[in-house]
């Protein structure tokens, strides 16, 4: 099974994101927070499934985006994180980057701003 | 060998010129002469080009020779993919010809022409043929090997409009970290491709360790692409958006060779029914910008746009080949070397000339004036025979200007602008080397109008302005100069921020007045921007100066006029002649000098009250109702003049780009010509000089750089 | 011998891909590679495939892709394994 982790502490930000990737053939997986995510992950892992992306928020509370994405790094080099990032987000790439994101969206996002972005990590 | 080079490239040329129609009118015609002919010229060229030793020419040319060979037997039809290959191959001839860009433009188009070649002396015609290469399968692999290409041969097999593509090359150098979060270069390089087609790719494996020392998890390697699209190059580089930080990409759009030669001939066709009242110029204008854009041909649109009637294009395709072979059998070819070595013995002879003129002062009475007479009407011959000369170096300005249409409209696509290039006087006549160093110059300050100087297309719309904004390329001729204008009716050049930026500079004082084009001459200033943003294109602060150098080179001088709300002008002023100047010869001292004529206008002795020192502007001359700087040529060359005082000796007020300038001279021996000789380095690094002359008396006279002058005096 | 290739054969998992095919590679003239389960792959794999046929070929040995998909192919194509 290959997974995509969708991580955002709005249900409706991870259901809009859902309903326009599911169509790439991919399976879900939703967490609210970076804590939250990297337990799911170790459960993908562990039953032996792939993981082709994560995406991810980078306010959130208990852990924040760029706080997931180093503490995913640890163990994970390959896999693309894919940041979401507000208008004046230049700052949170430039982290988002240096912590070991892969590439970023900026919120609000259009579908096929957001599909492009997906599809330059997955097919 | 080289001198058979030499001959061979004048030979192909005139081939090439001669040929182009006779394809265009195969088209039409279909008719055996023309295919026979063609069939002659490419012979001919394969022949000579085996002789000149230029083996891949003549590897070409034999296999366009079977093409037309098979098409002389019958056994393949003329159609417009035929015409396309055969139009095509001249272009990449005359590439190879003229040696440009061997790397980029010529090998890309070689490669699809030989295929397209191939296809077609298999298949009869393009419906087989794989746009993209097909690649041979490696002795490794026994599984056949096919380019997958259905997704990129619709978009090939749509090539009427060859105009909207423009041809990219990218080269990408990956780091070997890249790998890390998740990138795959291989998946970057395919959205790249799914933008155009492939013309051609090299992978850099050279990096790429042996299997033994592999490390997997490092990319080694590195692409060379060159590819067509129809997307402009801003959407080619967000393919790389997120790898940014993991590659080294460069993307340059090498269009611009592609397209420029055929349109010369079609324009002529154009230019024959304009003479003949046929058409007027905004029809032909009009033809000609939706030929650029849908491709057609001239002749087919007049007719379409009802402008001209079958016959009336027909007598005029008629009167076209008429003038062709007219051209064929009346001319010569000469290389431009010979008529500089012509221009060069004529120097001598005007140099000689001053010789009897000088000589001719040493005798007395009715014998001198005869031969003062004598020496005045060979002169006139002279003069006569070096505008003949240097007519025949001339050549209009029409191309050079015609190439920007499809620059400005690529530009203003890129800046979402709606604009419109309207050029006139294509017919001024300009000398071949200006008008190849004008190229660089027009190109960037219509760039700086686009970007800078056209307002959006919302801004226009509130200004109350025409939503269609306008760049005028203008030439003419006046009083033995010529004139090139870049006019945008955009917003204007804004005063106060040039003023500010200038401030901040240091060139001026927040107190001081200065005059509008004294103000805008600072814009030519190395480094002087007052972009707030970095533009795409230009608004980097890099440009403006190059471009007054370039025209200095000229010797010409450019102004900048402008007006807010209303649009700005550039006036580029040049000599039209490069190596004879008209000067006037002055003394200081025991040495003479030139002052070219063009600058100068007017010399005078100020009196006593009209000369002081002012503050931060050192000495000056109050000349109507203005204080210009005066220079002390003695003191400048450190040399002994006989006079110290400008009240006795005399002040020539001469004229440069950004203000007038008084030299004190000691005396005016008269106007002459003069002939320009190139100097060493040394001597022509000093600001003040811009070449040297040799004399009737074969002293050598030092010619001043008035615009050099005035740069080292204002800054 | 044949091999048949992992559907999930990328970056992540091909410093294994690596490892094995260089131990066959001591043992085996020739090595065919089942592609019929691999929908794409990433440079990583290529690359490997590349330096392996280099290999090969200076030792008389072969390595033979089996079941290529379009596009793989395709894919070959770009990353210059035809050259």
């Amino acid at each position: 099974m290959d997974y995509v982790m969708i991580i955002d502490d709005s249900v409706t930000i991870r259901k809009s994101i859902e309903l326009v990737i599911k169509n790439l053939g991919v399976a879900i997986k939703h967490a609210q927070n970076g804590k939250e995510a990297l337990n799911v992950i170790k459960g993908i892992k562990e039953s032996g499934d792939n993981l082709s992306l994560c995406i991810t928020d980078v306010n959130m509370p208990v852990m924040d985006g760029i706080t997931f994405v180093k503490e995913f790094r640890k163990d994970d080099r390959f896999t693309p994180v894919l940041m979401l990032t507000t208008e004046a987000g230049e700052a949170a790439i430039n982290a988002g980057k240096e912590a070991g994101a892969s590439g970023w969206i900026v919120k609000p996002f259009r579908t096929d701003q957001l599909i492009d972005a997906v599809k330059k990590f997955i097919r | 060998m080289e001198g058979l080079r030499e001959i061979f490239t004048g030979e192909a040329q005139e081939i090439l010129q001669n040929l182009e129609p006779e394809i265009v009118n195969l088209e039409e015609t279909k008719s055996p002469d023309a295919v026979n002919k063609i069939f002659r010229s490419v012979h001919t060229l394969k022949g000579s080009s085996g002789m000149a030793g230029l083996m891949e020419l003549s590897e070409f040319t034999h296999k366009l020779e079977n093409l037309m060979d098979a098409v002389r037997g019958g056994s393949l039809q003329v159609d417009g993919d035929l015409i396309d290959i055969l139009l095509n191959s001249m272009d990449w001839i005359r590439m190879n010809v003229a040696g440009t860009d061997k790397s980029d433009v010529t090998e890309t188009l070689k490669i699809q022409l030989l295929s397209q070649i191939d296809a077609y002396m298999q298949n009869g015609n393009l419906s087989g043929h794989l746009q993209v290469p097909a690649y041979n399968s490696l002795s490794a692999i026994n599984s056949e090997v096919i380019a997958d290409n259905t997704s990129v041969k619709s978009s090939a097999t749509d090539n009427s409009d060859e105009t909207a593509y423009r041809f990219y090359r990218i080269k990408v150098v990956f780091k070997e970290s890249v790998f890390r979060n998740g990138i795959d270069p291989l998946m970057i390089i395919e959205d790249l491709v799914s933008l155009g087609r492939i013309s051609r790719r090299v992978v850099d494996k050279r990096k790429l360790p042996d299997f033994e020392n592999l490390d997997p998890e490092k990319c080694f390697l590195n692409w060379d692409i060159i590819m067509r699209s129809g997307y402009d190059i801003s959407k080619i580089e967000d393919t790389f958006i997120f790898v940014r930080d993991h590659s080294t990409v460069k993307i340059n759009d090498i269009t611009e060779a592609f397209n420029a030669p055929r349109n010369l001939e079609v324009q002529k066709l154009g230019e024959i029914m304009l003479s003949k009242n046929i058409i007027n110029k905004q029809e032909l204008d009009k033809v000609l910008e939706t030929q650029k854009q849908s491709g057609k041909k001239i002749a087919e649109l007049m007719i379409e746009k009802g402008y001209a009637s079958d016959e009336e294009v027909k007598s005029a395709l008629e009167e076209q080949d008429k003038i062709k072979k007219k051209i064929e059998s009346s001319s010569i070819r000469v290389s431009t070397g010979k008529l500089d070595k012509l221009l060069n013995l004529l120097g001598e002879i005007i140099i000689g000339q001053s010789a009897i003129m000088r000589a001719a002062e040493g005798i007395e009475g009715d014998e001198a004036e005869r031969v003062v007479s004598a020496v005045n009407g060979l002169d006139r011959t002279t003069r006569e025979f070096q505008e003949n000369l240097m007519g025949i170096r001339m050549i209009p300005i029409g191309p050079t200007f015609e190439q920007f249409r499809r620059f400005v409209r690529d530009t203003a696509k890129i800046f979402n602008k709606d604009i419109k290039l309207v050029i006139e006087g294509a017919e001024t006549e300009l000398d071949k080397t200006v008008i190849e160093k004008l190229n660089d110059p027009l190109k960037h300050m219509i760039r700086n109008s686009i970007d800078h100087g056209i307002e959006s297309t919302e801004e226009r719309k509130k200004s109350g302005k025409n939503l269609n904004a306008e760049i005028f390329l203008k030439a003419y001729h006046q009083e033995g100069s010529v004139y090139v204008e870049v006019r945008d009716d955009g917003r204007g050049i804004d005063k106060l921020r040039v003023r500010k930026k200038a401030e901040q500079l240091g060139f001026i004082k927040h107190s001081d007045e200065i005059s509008d084009e004294n103000l805008f001459s600072f814009l030519f200033m190395p480094g002087f921007s007052t972009a707030e943003k970095v533009g795409d294109l230009s608004g980097r602060g890099v440009g403006m100066d190059v471009v007054k150098t370039n025209i200095d080179e000229l010797r010409g001088t450019i102004k900048i006029e402008s007006e807010k709300g209303r649009g700005t002008v550039f006036t580029i002023k040049l000599p039209l002649t490069l190596a004879i100047i008209d000067g006037m010869l002055i003394r200081v001292g025991e040495h003479k000098y030139v002052i070219p004529l063009l600058s100068i206008v007017e010399s005078i002795r100020p009196a006593k009250k009209e000369v002081k020192t002012i503050k931060g502007q050192g000495e000056v001359v109050y000349i109507r109702g203005q204080y210009v700087s005066l220079i002390r040529l003695y003191e400048l060359f450190r040399i002994k003049s006989e006079y110290t005082d400008p009240c006795n000796s005399l002040v020539v007020i001469v004229e440069a780009n950004n203000g007038m300038l008084a030299l004190m001279v000691d005396e005016l021996i008269g106007q002459q010509q003069i002939v320009i000789k190139s100097m060493d380095s040394e001597l022509t690094k000093n600001r003040a000089i811009s070449g040297a002359s040799i004399l009737g008396d074969g002293k050598i006279a030092l010619i001043l750089d008035i615009h050099g002058l005035a740069g080292d005096v204002i800054h | 011998m044949t091999i048949e290739v992992n559907e999930n054969i990328g970056v992540k998992t091909v410093k294994k891909f690596y490892l094995e095919l260089k131990e066959l590679l001591k043992k085996e003239a020739e090595i065919i590679l089942d592609l019929q389960n691999v929908k794409r792959l990433d440079l990583s794999v290529v690359q490997v495939l590349i330096a392996a046929n280099r290999e090969c070929m200076k030792n008389n040995k072969s390595i033979k892709l089996k079941s290529v998909s379009k596009d793989i192919k395709r894919q070959l194509y770009l990353a210059g394994f035809s050259n």
